[in-house]
């Protein structure tokens, strides 16, 4: 699994004070504006406009939104250079991080993609790529609810054309 | 659930080559977004260095990588339809994946091939030391028995023959011979040293006896130190150095050699002149060995049954030269043996089984090379071979003309039948033309 360590290691930037989270449901959530700032859509945002109080975010829910502010929470505070965590602790950290039901999990996908935390994303996606391991096409949709649209004639030609794959 | 595009081009990116093929069998989407070249540029980035070091390809065969940097767009813009020929990271992937396969196989048909030619030389040493071991054997055994039994006028028959001395070294001998024949399907390495060192038992017992005297014993004995100390030699040093790679050639040579010579410095030793020798006892029985083994080495090859019919071959043909030689020593049985006819058959069956073992060695022969052609393992084209196959594959993709990675691809897939200086020469050949097309080099 992919440490977002490295790209968790960003300089904070230098903003003081809290702001208003608001969810798509309406949940809101109070965090600092560097904490926020991780998330590089928010950070664009305190950018244009540092004097206003609480940005809308209509395509994140409030459970998502909870975690995202939680694990850039835990990486400013990890990050700093006083704070005595190692690598490794961070590592598996993030490794119970994504120990949640799928729905949630790929619900933080989009919620990582949405407000562009590329190490939270990375970190997501990897998990995914984890799953999809060793499975067969038939226990991949099952897994990931997904309607074979392929037609038979369709699945003949892709198996013929990747057969060096399976080598 | 239903991934946006970039997402599933995202979580792709981690997964392995064995994960690709079958995600691609699960829906429309996940197909089309895994033959993106976009995610065909991030495996061939990731995996291509790896695959090109296991195939210890140069790191000059892909120019475009080093030119290529995935974080600049500048970069995918112009170079989506990277690789062989512009087809596109994929089928660069593929043609990789595919080299490297058969790079793979070539190798393990290669070393399948040098592991049976090891094989077959190991057996083809023991046999020929089982052999010779069971001719000497056989020719001394003859010549001392018939040497105190007829020349000296003793009786015959083994019943009144009064020297238990003489007869248990004899029995021994047949003893061994026996064991040598039945080891010679899989016979120890060295199952000839206690044959040949039988010899050093019954030529004392002999000359014990009072049979073998004089010149006789002194010629049988230095004749038998050489032969037997020639035989040793080689197979000794093959097995101190664990090396099989020389022997082969070294016993070729010898086995006619060294015969050979013992005998001419037997002829030295006598001043008085080679025909002071009793034929019967020296000379004839002792030009014998090395004619057995001129026909052991150069026209028979190794096989189980094969060996037992030689040695049928050479029991008639060393009664044969005996006897010869007794008629030129005016043995007084000449005569008789003359009469009831034994010297012709004698010839008669040698002539027989030699045809017989002629005919019996071409037919293995012929099935032999059937074989090998059949298990596809004939590595003296072994590159030729691959190169044919390689180019087949490349013609395919359209992507083997004009190409200079793919005249690279071919010297590195044939070079692996070269010795080192081919190889060096080789790279050398390929480093001066894609300088002269690049203005750089692999160096």
């Amino acid at each position: 699994m992919a440490t977002p360590a490295a790209a968790a290691a960003a300089p904070a930037p230098q903003l003081e004070g809290d702001i208003k989270l608001v969810s798509e449901d309406a949940h809101e959530f109070v965090t600092p504006k560097n904490v926020a700032a991780q998330c590089k859509m928010i950070k664009t945002m305190l950018e244009v406009s540092e004097e206003q109080e609480f940005i809308n975010l209509p395509n994140v829910k409030g459970k998502e939104l909870e975690k995202v502010i939680e694990y850039c929470r835990y990486h400013v505070q990890a990050d700093k250079p006083d704070s005595g965590v190692s690598d490794n602790d961070k590592k598996t950290w993030d490794e119970n991080f994504v120990k949640v039901d799928k729905e949630t999990l790929f619900n933080l996908i989009m919620a990582a993609n949405y407000l562009d935390v590329k190490s939270l994303l990375d970190l997501t996606c990897a998990t995914v790529a984890n799953m999809l391991k060793n499975k067969t096409p038939e226990e991949i949709r099952r897994e990931f609810n997904i309607k074979n649209d392929l037609t038979p004639e369709e699945e003949e030609e892709i198996k013929r054309e990747s057969a060096w794959l399976y080598q | 659930m239903r991934f946006q595009d970039e997402i599933l081009l995202l979580i792709f990116k981690d997964i392995d080559i064995a994960t690709v093929s079958n995600c691609s069998l699960v829906c429309t989407q996940w197909r089309t977004v895994l033959r993106s070249e976009r995610l065909w540029a991030r495996y061939c980035l990731r995996d291509l260095s790896r695959l090109q070091e296991e195939m210890k390809l140069a790191s000059t065969s892909f120019y475009s990588f080093l030119d290529f940097d995935p974080t600049q767009e500048e970069s995918w813009r112009t170079a989506t339809r990277f690789g062989i020929s512009r087809r596109g990271w994929r089928d660069t992937y593929r043609l990789y994946m595919l080299t490297k396969l058969q790079e793979r196989e070539n190798q393990r048909k290669d070393r399948a091939f040098r592991d049976a030619r090891r094989a077959a030389q190991i057996s083809f040493v023991q046999r020929a030391l089982l052999h010779l071991s069971v001719i000497i054997s056989m020719a001394l055994f003859f010549v001392s028995f018939y040497q105190s039994a007829v020349l000296w006028d003793r009786p015959l028959p083994l019943s009144t023959f009064p020297h238990t001395r003489s007869v248990a070294p004899a029995l021994v001998a047949l003893c061994l011979l026996g064991f040598s024949f039945a080891a010679l399907l899989r016979g120890p390495y060295f199952i000839f040293v206690p044959v040949v060192a039988g010899g050093f038992w019954l030529l004392p017992a002999l000359h014990a006896d009072g049979y073998m005297t004089g010149s006789s014993f002194r010629a049988m004995g230095a004749y038998w130190i050489i032969v037997g100390v020639a035989s040793m030699v080689p197979p000794a040093f093959a097995c101190l150095c664990n090396c099989c790679r020389f022997l082969l050639p070294v016993m070729l040579l010898e086995l006619p050699v060294a015969p050979v010579a013992a005998w001419l410095w037997m002829v030295c030793l006598k001043k008085d002149g080679i025909l002071e020798y009793p034929w019967t006892t020296v000379m004839l029985p002792l030009a014998s060995v090395p004619l057995c083994l001129l026909i052991t080495v150069l026209l028979f090859r190794p096989g189980g049954c094969r060996v037992f019919l030689m040695s049928m071959v050479a029991l008639p043909l060393a009664a044969s030269i005996y006897a010869l030689g007794m008629r030129f020593d005016g043995s007084p049985q000449v005569a008789q043996w003359s009469h009831v006819g034994i010297l012709r058959p004698l010839w008669a069956t040698f002539a027989a089984l030699f045809l017989m073992a002629l005919v019996w060695t071409y037919a293995s022969l012929r099935d032999t090379e059937r074989r090998l052609h059949k298990e596809g393992i004939a590595a003296d084209i072994l590159g030729e071979i691959n190169l044919r196959s390689l180019r087949g594959m490349l013609e395919q993709t359209g992507a083997y003309y004009g190409s200079p990675r793919i005249y690279h691809r071919n010297i590195s897939v044939v070079e692996y039948s070269y010795p080192a200086k081919r190889r060096r020469w080789l790279r050398q050949q390929q480093d001066r033309m894609l300088t002269r097309r690049f203005g750089r080099s692999s160096e």
